[in-house]
């Protein structure tokens, strides 16, 4: 079917529109896979852009959102580059909201999901926690986020057949640099609508870029020689 | 008995897996239930905690996982029930991603009024774009800068607007409550104030004498002060004055900084109302159409005599048991109702993180030292938490503390109900107190209720939870306060 989007992820190809298969609907977005296995994310006007989604205007929406198999043309719309922004800026505030958000965040896992960040233990997180994208991949998204702001290499390889298939495709477009416009909205003007996205995975997701922001200004402190031996333990004690 | 089912190719999101399994774990009482997608992590946290069946470890990382110990049909109960559950929950709610229509939409539309709850430092900004769009506006946040709140009021002033807040937790405007309100007949008193849970304490006092309420219009606790000028309170003493089904008009706040004072008492003065006025804790003459009242229950009772000669309260008769142990520990959830509890047993010394004597700090709020008052809705608790009307988890903790110490004597807690605030908030208290009762059984408890016949949480079942856990319960703050004083001074 052909259809008017009003913009969608410049990574989409002609080709990976073809012959998909819907795996979830909700009132506001969709999932569908294509043959390759990729994810193809419908959202519904006004929602913002995630990495191998489309953005539809309502009447749109509501048209292929009823499709179960479906093969798409988009005769508009504008391709959007889902890159990080250039500058930062989450104030404190901003920061202990999310963590008040992540604090109160049901998972029966919380516990040792808390225990592993706290121990900085990255890879024991991958597909840990409830959920579609398991609480500990919405952590790492966050996480490598801030890694790429800072230009810092990702400390950890990770297996993404270890995880569930939709969590794998939101951590390998974060690896490739390519996030949702609600992390980029949330690192650049603060804005935290990020954190009523989903049940926690908005408020994880925060955190994981509010940690691995902390890291970056912690190993630069050293690194730049501006740091006295309180700082280089610090370091030492992350 | 090890059970798991396998659900291929899932996509629930957490919220409904979360919800379902609580749902079975609470329908079959049995906390061994976990729903969880099967990633190599999930399913070793699954064995480490005994849940992993060998059936289990076929599961795949886009499968889920219900696993539960229980016996073989037992657990297909169990199964069929979350799966029940599961289905209904996400046909109802999209929680992948709600969004409403935009703030700026929303000005567009004909409603009278906005009521914001959103982070204190972005509510200049967008309070000032509801103004000007010319809409009456309720704040419900706090952190608002002093200099934006008296701009906005001004603001708001000239354009003959209401500026309800910030900070403003309750209000009732054409019968609908906003914020934390409880359920209230409509009727002829009208009340403008500067506090949130003393407003419910009188509104509720109010309802059960049979009387009921025009509008309730809350201001913030900061428009008393000099700096705002009660810039608020008088713009809603103008049109309670103006109001045709108002005939009575009550004003409450803490006490005003003088000069705001006299400016309310002067406008009262002048208008063609009865009015009552209740600044906490200030004694004053009653003249002309203005009648004092030192606390919240006389308020009310003034108020609604002015209706009806007869009107009276309901009143607790308890058999007050003897002291045992030798301390008052109070711990208040509405800081009003904890402000007028200090100042009825000023003749007592209390500590508090409160004081009206600043003498009687308490140095550590997370410590009680002889008789204590403390506010658990202060920043100190509430940094992390949700407001303690709406969680109980602090409160519990700290009933938990106060009855290790051997020296507590009498415990008192307020519950208050209506709409935006739990919704068992009297069985939280319960399973506190009876597991209290357990660590120290000489201990008294004894519960004000600020509720209304009509909230939802439903009065007479609350009051029986709380008498059944060993509860002497009141129907009013001051009700209760003085019942502490008789225990705290009988021989």
């Amino acid at each position: 079917m052909r259809a008017k989007a009003l913009y969608y992820d410049d990574f989409i190809s002609a080709a990976s529109l073809l012959k998909l298969r819907a795996v979830k609907k909700y009132a506001n977005s969709c999932y569908f896979r294509n043959p390759a296995g990729e994810f193809i994310t419908f959202l519904k006007s006004p929602n913002q852009l995630v990495p191998g989604g489309i953005v539809f205007p309502e009447a749109v929406y509501e048209q292929v959102q009823v499709m179960d198999e479906l093969s798409l043309e988009l005769i508009s719309g504008e391709a959007k580059s889902l890159e990080l922004p250039s500058e930062c800026s989450i104030s404190f505030e901003a920061s202990a909201r999310a963590e008040d958000k992540w604090r109160l965040a049901q998972d029966d896992f919380k516990n040792i999901l808390d225990f592993l960040i706290a121990g900085r233990n990255w890879k024991k997180l991958l597909g840990l926690g409830g959920g579609l994208t398991p609480s500990g991949d919405d952590f790492l998204v966050g996480y490598i986020a801030a890694k790429k702001m800072g230009g810092m290499e990702i400390p950890f390889k990770l297996d993404l057949s270890k995880t569930t298939p939709l969590s794998a495709h939101f951590l390998r477009h974060a690896l490739c640099g390519r996030f949702s416009d609600q992390i980029t909205a949330f690192i650049k003007e603060e804005d935290l609508s990020i954190l009523s996205f989903g049940g926690s995975s908005g408020a994880a997701t925060a955190v994981g870029v509010i940690k691995g922001m902390a890291e970056n200004e912690c190993v630069r402190a050293v690194s730049c020689g501006g740091a006295d031996e309180n700082n280089t333990e610090v370091v030492k004690a992350c | 008995m090890l059970k798991n089912f396998i659900l291929k190719d899932n996509y629930n999101d957490s919220v409904v897996l979360m919800n379902a399994a609580n749902s079975v774990r609470n329908e079959f009482s049995n906390k061994n239930v976990s729903a969880v997608m099967a990633t190599p992590q999930n399913m070793e946290l699954l064995e480490s905690l005994g849940l992993l069946s060998d059936e289990g470890k076929k599961a795949l990382s886009a499968d889920l996982i219900f696993a539960v110990d229980a016996d073989t049909a037992e657990a297909e109960k169990m199964f069929a029930s979350f799966q029940k559950v599961m289905a209904a929950k996400s046909s109802e709610k999209d929680s992948a991603e709600e969004s409403d229509s935009s703030f700026d939409t929303a000005l567009l539309d004909d409603a009278a009024l906005v009521l914001m709850s959103i982070p204190g430092r972005y509510v200049p900004r967008e309070a000032e774009r509801a103004l000007m769009a010319g809409k009456n506006v309720m704040v419900f946040s706090d952190n608002v800068p002093l200099s934006d709140e008296i701009r906005l009021k001004k603001l708001a002033v000239g354009k003959k607007l209401l500026f309800m807040g910030p900070d403003c937790g309750t209000c009732i405007i054409n019968g609908k409550g906003l914020g934390f309100a409880n359920v209230i007949k409509p009727g002829n008193i009208g009340i403008a104030g500067a506090s949130g849970s003393g407003i419910q304490e009188l509104t509720c006092a109010i309802d059960k004498m049979g009387q009921g309420m025009s509008q309730v219009i809350g201001v913030g606790g900061r428009d008393i002060k000099s700096a705002v000028g009660g810039l608020s309170l008088l713009a809603a003493m103008d049109l309670l004055e103006s109001d045709k089904s108002t005939d009575v008009i009550v004003i409450i706040s803490k006490p005003p900084d003088a000069d705001v004072a006299d400016k309310i008492i002067s406008k009262a003065k002048a208008g063609r109302k009865e009015y009552v006025i209740n600044f906490l804790t200030m004694e004053l003459k009653d003249f002309g159409n203005i009648k004092f009242a030192s606390n919240l229950e006389e308020a009310a009772v003034r108020a609604c005599r002015l209706l009806n000669e007869k009107a009276v309260l309901p009143v607790s008769a308890h058999r007050l048991p003897k002291l045992k142990g030798k301390y008052l520990r109070a711990l208040y959830a509405g800081g009003t109702l904890c402000y007028e509890a200090l100042y009825l047993l000023k003749d007592i010394e209390i500590f508090s993180n409160t004081p009206i004597n600043k003498d009687l700090s308490l140095q550590d709020v997370f410590k009680s030292i002889k008789n204590s008052l403390v506010d658990m809705g202060e920043d100190d608790f509430t940094r992390g938490y949700p407001h303690p009307m709406m969680d109980f988890t602090l409160r519990k903790q700290r009933i938990a503390q106060e009855a290790e110490d051997p020296q507590t004597g009498v415990i008192l807690l307020d519950c208050t109900l209506g709409w935006g605030c739990h919704n068992d908030p009297a069985g939280e208290l319960a399973e506190a107190i009876v597991e209290a009762t357990k660590t120290n059984p000489g201990i008294i408890f004894v519960t004000p209720i600020t509720g209304s016949y009509g909230d939802p949480q439903d009065y007479n079942a609350q009051q029986k939870k709380l008498e059944e856990a060993g509860a002497l319960v009141y129907h009013t703050n001051r009700q209760a306060v003085e019942a502490v004083r008789e225990i705290l001074f009988s021989k």
